[in-house]
């Protein structure tokens, strides 16, 4: 979710002949997070399709896990990384849409979009955990802690709320295809980390790998005790 | 208080229809029932067993609350395995040939009607398992209920993967 748009040396800089070094601009974290992210999204599709709940459920708490990860390594990690880095209000939207904009990292608009997928994997999450399935054989780490009736509206909502993720995922690929005609390839950063700046712009201020792993560590803390149950650890297994 | 559960039980299978169905006796008997049926007969049998499955779900949910719980309600564990057990045994005449997708909507497979032997096998684990549940729920008995609920859903689940389709009913 972070491969969105952000400012690298674009197309029709004809007078800047002069090579430039790719600096960083996405740090490990951040990218081990995006490709994941997409990764298990996508087998969270499929094994749901294809009888395969427990390990779907599995990878709902996988994901849990990573955006646990990523809200905290968004006030402790890389500049690019922080959420106050790249969380703007409207005025800034729109003088990005006017091309008055300059930085690394989530341009204004961008940013709009990582926050939406950001909640919207987060409702999903939250959904699935209290889920049940129809037949009453798998059930989500969370739902004994809800009515039946609950459960089962939870998992209707969940199937859903699946298409309004998919609906930003889509959003999202598109903006990468635009920028992509328009010669800004952003896929690439997103695998490498770096990318050839403006001259003036400031790369990226790297975050510490120790806190990093302070942050999976609390993340796959909060989701082990999730998947106990939660409060007074309930006796769940996955199926 | 035996009474109470075997009651809803019956009930259950009273409600199940006229069209629907003795209770079978043996868990071996063959579950595609030999006779091909159609009409009004199979829609109501096709009805008979998405009522059957529906409520063995709705079972299947309040055991996990309840076993899961600390303190379980027990009469509720025991009407919920009295209906998986009378449901299980009633689901052997669920499946006579002329109840597929052909005859109208519903989430049971071909497969069922092309492999009845593995069916039959399947469905007999079910009901072994549910025979099981009920007599450890008659008994009170909480330890190996929450042991055999893993084993119980495990029979739905084995059935399901392979005969049960995705869509909605």
């Amino acid at each position: 979710m972070q491969g969105l748009p952000r400012q690298i040396s674009g197309g029709g800089q004809a007078l800047s002949s002069a090579p430039r070094r790719a600096q960083p601009v996405w740090d490990l974290p951040v990218r081990i997070v995006h490709w994941l992210l997409a990764a298990l999204i996508a087998f969270s599709w499929w094994s749901v399709h294809h009888h395969h709940t427990d390990w779907h459920i599995w990878s709902g708490c996988a994901i849990l896990t990573l955006l646990i990860f990523r809200l905290l390594w968004g006030f402790a990690g890389s500049s690019t990384a922080r959420w106050a880095s790249f969380v703007r209000g409207p005025a800034s939207v729109l003088a990005h849409l006017r091309g008055k904009w300059n930085g690394i990292g989530h341009t204004p608009l961008g940013a709009v979009s990582v926050v939406a997928i950001f909640l919207a994997l987060t409702v999903q999450v939250g959904l699935g955990l209290i889920s049940e399935d129809e037949d009453g054989i798998y059930t989500g780490p969370l739902s004994g802690l809800v009515s039946i009736d609950t459960s089962d509206k939870a998992r209707d909502l969940h199937a859903l709320w699946f298409d309004v993720i998919l609906a930003l995922i889509l959003l999202h690929v598109a903006a990468i295809v635009y920028y992509r005609l328009r010669g800004r390839k952003l896929t690439k950063p997103m695998i490498t980390g770096r990318a050839v700046l403006e001259p003036g712009t400031q790369p990226m201020r790297p975050g510490k790998w120790w806190v990093a792993l302070i942050c999976l560590a609390v993340g796959i803390g909060v989701t082990r005790w999730v998947i106990a149950g939660a409060p007074p650890f309930g006796h769940w297994t996955p199926s | 208080m035996r009474i109470v559960p075997i009651a809803l039980g019956s009930v259950a299978i009273i409600a199940c229809g006229a069209a629907a169905v003795s209770q079978a006796t043996t868990t071996q008997s063959a579950a595609a029932a030999p006779a091909k049926v159609g009409g009004a007969q199979a829609a109501a049998i096709m009805k008979a067993r998405h009522d059957g499955m529906e409520s063995m779900g709705k079972d299947l949910k309040t055991l996990h609350r309840d076993l899961d719980s600390d303190d379980p309600n027990m009469s509720e564990v025991r009407s919920a395995a009295a209906d998986i057990y009378k449901n299980s045994k009633a689901a052997t005449n669920w499946f006579p040939a002329g109840t597929g997708p052909e005859a109208g909507k519903t989430a049971a497979k071909p497969e069922i009607w092309q492999n009845p032997q593995d069916f039959a096998v399947k469905l007999g684990t079910l009901q072994h398992f549910a025979d099981q549940f009920y007599k450890a729920a008659l008994a009170d008995d909480a330890g190996t209920l929450k042991a055999n609920e893993d084993t119980l859903s495990g029979a739905c689940k084995a059935c399901h993967d392979k005969y049960r389709a995705e869509d909605k009913h």
